[in-house]
């Protein structure tokens, strides 16, 4: 153990030979559920046999039926609009709060630091006890634009504190640099400081998207109306035992489809949402 | 010229604060008040049964079985989560080919509803044809019957969750070991560490910071868990592996009892206060931001 | 980062182009207003928003708004139902499909006091919608109704606020396969003793005896066998009315499935079956029995397994020369909400799905049982002729007719006390876990249970 540079660098490389077994295994034990997922979505209705293996027969028809159904694709355009709603408003407030929190009087940023962790761990179910009855009494159910707005209540306190942490490292010369030349300080935080954090919205933006495209307990109660359903709920309903239609595999094509664009956009997007990951897990 | 400035950015604070205050506050205002009330939630008659909710709820078995799972599902998803990811991290941080896309893969399940995931995995618990008993029956083995009792169904959620959603865990850890200075490294392999040891001793104190970001963020999004149960176990068999988020959306929307379903949530929020204010008093000690 | 943002944009976009797209061309199937036009949500007695068709101007510029719970085939047939409708009166009809959430979201509704025209009662027309249902005593096809379907909506009073097209019929459901192979005849089953005792046959071949699960439907659609009906074990059905019962005979109904538990005639994992799985394992033959269910699920069952032999059977009695029971409730049964804009033209549309020929339509997918004189005498669907069989098989029993218990017997919050009951008593049926079914079933009857 004396030279070690030397034995160090061939003691990494003996190790090496288990990292492809590994990497077999971990492979196959995350993208196991998926594999389920698709093989039962291929099945026949009366095909009971081992899920192991791959259906005899292949029925992709069943994801042709599924893309005529029309239930699906006003689920992805109320998961869409209910999207984007939620990450323009959270993005939004969470950002001018968090210019605020870093410019503004040190005061209130403590005050309302002390109580951010407690709106942060407050669940979500909570939150619908006590406005339910409300929404109802005031037409709010339904409505997927009230949904983003009771969405992004709760992302705001986190989201507003990654700003402020990010807006601390832009030095304040330039805010007076701005204020010199005649603007105020809605145009300094638009025009100057948001563009300067581009990264982090878009970041922030990612993951605000997949948070709300995926919620599921606030649009359970709150979305009834077939019209309005949003994805998740559009595949609930396909794994529902109400009514005559007991059809997994059609469900589960449905489920295929509807988590497609996820997967789409994750794979696309991949290295910058986990770089934004591990960012925020540094600076924020 | 600094206060008028001040009042200014007060005003870009103002709409995070309604917010906040309209849709946070007020819920747990109203619901503390509702908790006072034998309500259906729809009626336009409440009746005022001051504490009688309250004394309920704690002669409720299944509210102490919720209360019960809660915390298990708070503090063993954080633990097994932490475990596994930490365990991955150092996997994925050895310099290989492929490791970007065994990280992707690992980060895949943790992207999808939980719902989702949950209904997927139902099918691997079943007890008849389900994945993990075919597999079983195949090797000449009894089948196991996974949901039997609550106990079980709770770990089995607790588990199947920690497993789906490690890879955001092994993310924070990953930061952390980038992080960590090279050379520190390397003098410790100088000193005559070996690979084991110098994870003991001095990568993982090292990692602390990331550590604590990381149980913090796990235990608060433990105590919300309710899609994953909702699908995967139902809250079943009887009640014993529901969560009290479950338990209290039963309340109010199965059995119209919104009155008692607001005692419950109220119960619930003084928990999570309780569990809270040491722990951000601990955190703000430590100046570590989450 | 632009690349990123430009990519991000594009995913989205695209999307929402395939979204879009979709919708439009699936308008035309769903008989309700395109999907593309979600923003416009139609308010009952809305404006005009389109002209009338060709065959009939009779209410060209008339929104209705109907409110159904059904899903998949069901639903199907029902919106080219209303499609059907709209060509033929001009109106515009708006479906507003609830499927599994139907009764909460129409509590809510009723909360608002804003109904939609017409909506299914989900066998609720009397004692949760009534308040708010227009009296259709004067409809035409009112006196049409059969005996059975009006002890089910008829008001105490004489008044009826519902169209029913159809009973939902509930009882046993047998697979023949698996009773021949076991040697059990179950034609021959007139009490719940000889059910057990052919359970008991079935485990001996190989085979277990009853595919059910623990669900409100279980415990509270046969406890009429046990507690109500003619020469059964126990007659408390005027103190359940009044409120002064003690649950205590319900014991008699839980000592049965409590044999049945400890006799293993269950499967191992029925605490944790879920409804699909439970008809996989009874199409696949695996089961003989599936405990209280309605007539539509043998036309599942025949979807699973299409060779299989399944047919519909009455509740034993609980003792010998006691009464077998079908029971049935509101199938599809539409009301109109008393002030709505549009109580004409809602008039108009039930009687609509009152012709036979819309009715069979209608029965060929949902596979319930019709209970409309001119329909019954031309009705050849599924459900009917699943019910039509009991008569033939079950000839010489004794077999009553009733509506379905806790609609007849309990209070509107008591359903989901039973189902909890059920799931308690799967998961402990001890002695000590009877008692504690009971004593729970009395603390929530306590808590719902008010003097009507």
């Amino acid at each position: 153990m004396e030279n070690t540079e030397h034995k160090a660098g061939k003691k990494r490389k003996k190790f090496r030979i288990w990292i492809p077994i590994v990497c077999v295994i971990v492979f196959f034990l995350f993208i196991w559920p998926f594999y389920e997922l698709v093989n039962m979505s291929l099945r026949d209705i009366t095909d009971y046999s081992s899920r192991l293996t791959l259906p005899e027969v292949m029925h992709w028809e069943n994801y042709l039926e599924v893309i005529k159904q029309s239930d699906i694709w006003i689920g992805f355009k109320n998961s869409i609009i209910y999207t984007l709603t939620t990450v323009f408003l959270e993005i939004t407030i969470a950002s001018m709060a968090g210019y605020s929190l870093s410019r503004g009087s040190k005061k209130t940023t403590r005050t309302v630091r002390s109580i951010q962790m407690l709106i942060i761990m407050v669940p979500g179910i909570i939150t619908l006890v006590g406005t339910y009855s409300l929404m109802v009494k005031l037409g709010l159910t339904n409505s997927l634009i009230a949904l983003a707005f009771l969405t992004a209540a709760g992302g705001i306190p986190s989201c507003s504190f990654i700003y402020m942490n990010f807006i601390n490292s832009i030095p304040v010369q330039l805010d007076e640099a701005a204020r010199i030349d005649g603007a105020g300080v809605f145009t300094t935080f638009f025009k100057v400081i948001l563009p300067q954090l581009t990264p982090l919205t878009v970041t922030r933006a990612i993951m605000i998207s997949i948070g709300a495209w995926n919620n599921y307990l606030l649009p359970l109660y709150l979305l009834n109306d077939s019209r309005k359903r949003t994805i998740i709920l559009v595949i609930r309903s396909a794994f529902s035992i109400n009514g005559g239609d007991r059809n997994i595999a059609m469900a589960c094509a449905t489920c295929t489809i509807g988590i497609l664009p996820v997967v789409v956009v994750y794979l696309l997007l991949q290295k910058k949402i986990i770089a934004s990951q591990i960012g925020s897990a540094v600076k924020g | 010229m600094q206060k008028k400035l001040d009042r200014k950015y007060f005003l870009f604070m103002l709409p995070a604060i309604i917010m906040v205050v309209a849709l946070r506050f007020f819920p747990i205002g109203n619901a503390f008040r509702m908790g006072f009330f034998n309500w259906n939630g729809y009626s336009q008659d409440m009746e005022f049964i001051g504490l009688g909710n309250f004394k309920e709820v704690f002669g409720d078995s299944y509210f102490w079985l919720a209360l019960r799972n809660t915390l298990i599902y708070a503090f063993g998803i954080t633990i097994v989560k932490n475990i596994l990811g930490l365990a991955l991290a150092f996997f994925v941080n050895n310099k290989f080919h492929g490791r970007a896309a065994i990280r992707a893969t690992i980060y895949l399940p943790a992207m999808i509803s939980g719902f989702i995931m949950g209904q997927i995995m139902y099918y691997f618990y079943q007890y008849n044809g389900g994945i993990f008993n075919e597999i079983l029956i195949g090797l000449g083995l009894e089948p196991v019957y996974w949901m039997e009792t609550g106990l079980g169904s709770t770990i089995i959620v607790l588990l199947t969750t920690s497993f789906l959603h490690c890879g955001s865990t092994m993310l924070l850890y990953l930061a952390g070991l980038q992080n960590i200075p090279q050379e520190l490294l390397e003098s410790a392999r100088l000193d005559g560490a070996t690979n084991w040891k110098e994870k003991l001793h001095i990568t993982i104190p090292l990692l602390q910071p990331s550590m604590i970001t990381s149980v913090v963020l796990n235990l608060i999004a433990s105590f919300k868990i309710y899609d994953i149960i909702s699908s995967l176990s139902g809250g079943g068999p009887d009640g014993g592996s529901t969560s009290l988020t479950l338990l209290i959306s039963k309340y109010y929307f199965g059995y119209n009892r919104a009155g008692y379903a607001a005692a419950i949530a109220m119960v619930f929020f003084f928990v999570i206060i309780i569990i809270s204010v040491p722990i951000n008093k601990w955190l703000s000690s430590k100046k570590v931001e989450y | 980062m632009k690349k990123l943002l430009a990519c991000l944009l594009s995913v989205i976009m695209v999307l929402g182009l395939i979204a879009c797209g979709g919708g439009e061309n699936d308008g035309t199937g769903s008989g309700s207003e395109p999907a593309g036009s979600q923003e416009a949500d139609v308010q009952p007695g809305g404006k005009p928003t389109q002209s009338g068709g060709e065959a009939g101007n009779q209410l060209a510029g008339v929104t209705l708004e109907v409110a159904v719970n059904y899903t998949g085939d069901s639903l199907t047939a029902f919106q080219q139902i209303c499609s059907a409708f709209e060509s033929k009166y001009g109106a515009t009809i708006v479906i507003d499909n609830y499927g599994s959430d139907y009764s909460s979201t129409m509590i809510n509704r009723m909360a608002a006091n804003n109904l939609p025209d017409v909506f299914v009662t989900a066998g609720w027309s009397l004692r949760r919608y009534k308040d708010y249902s227009l009296d259709l005593s004067d409809q035409e096809y009112c006196s049409t109704y059969d005996e059975s379907a009006l002890g089910v909506i008829q008001d105490t009073d004489g008044k009826i606020y519902v169209c029913m097209v159809s009973n939902g019929v509930n009882g046993n459901v047998v697979n023949l396969n698996v009773c021949e192979a076991a040697g059990v005849d179950p034609f021959a089953i007139t009490t719940w003793d000889e059910f057990l005792a052919a359970c008991e046959k079935i485990k001996n071949a190989g085979f277990t005896p009853i595919a059910s699960n623990p669900d409100a439907g279980l415990t509270s659609n046969l406890a009429g066998t046990f507690l109500t009906y003619k020469g059964e074990v126990a007659d408390v059905g005027d103190k359940i009315k009044d409120g002064s019962w003690d649950w205590e005979e319900y014991m008699y109904l839980l000592k049965f499935y409590q044999t049945a538990l400890t006799s293993g005639y269950f499967f191992k994992d029925a605490r944790s079956i879920n409804t699909n799985d439970m008809y996989e394992r009874m199409a696949a033959g695996q089961a003989a029995f599936i405990i209280s269910e309605n007539t539509a699920s043998i036309a599942t069952l025949y979807s699973l397994n299409p060779k299989g032999n399944f047919i519909f059977a009455p509740f034993p009695a609980s003792k010998a020369g006691g009464e077998e029971a079908i029971v049935s409730g509101e199938g599809d049964a539409f009301s109109i909400w008393k002030d709505s804009k549009n109580i004409e033209a809602s008039k108009v549309f039930l009687n609509y799905l009152a012709t036979p020929e819309v009715t069979l339509k209608l029965l060929d997918a949902t596979s319930r049982v019709s209970c409309m004189k001119p329909t019954m005498e031309v009705d050849e669907t599924p459900g009917t002729k699943a019910l039509g069989a009991v008569e033939d098989n079950y000839k010489g029993h004794n077999i009553g007719y009733y509506n379905i218990w806790d609609r007849e017997y309990l209070p509107s919050g008591m359903w989901a006390y039973m189902g909890t009951a059920c799931n308690k008593l799967f998961a402990d049926y001890t002695d000590s876990g009877l008692r504690a079914v009971i004593d729970f079933l009395r603390d929530g009857y306590k808590n719902v249970y008010v003097a009507e």
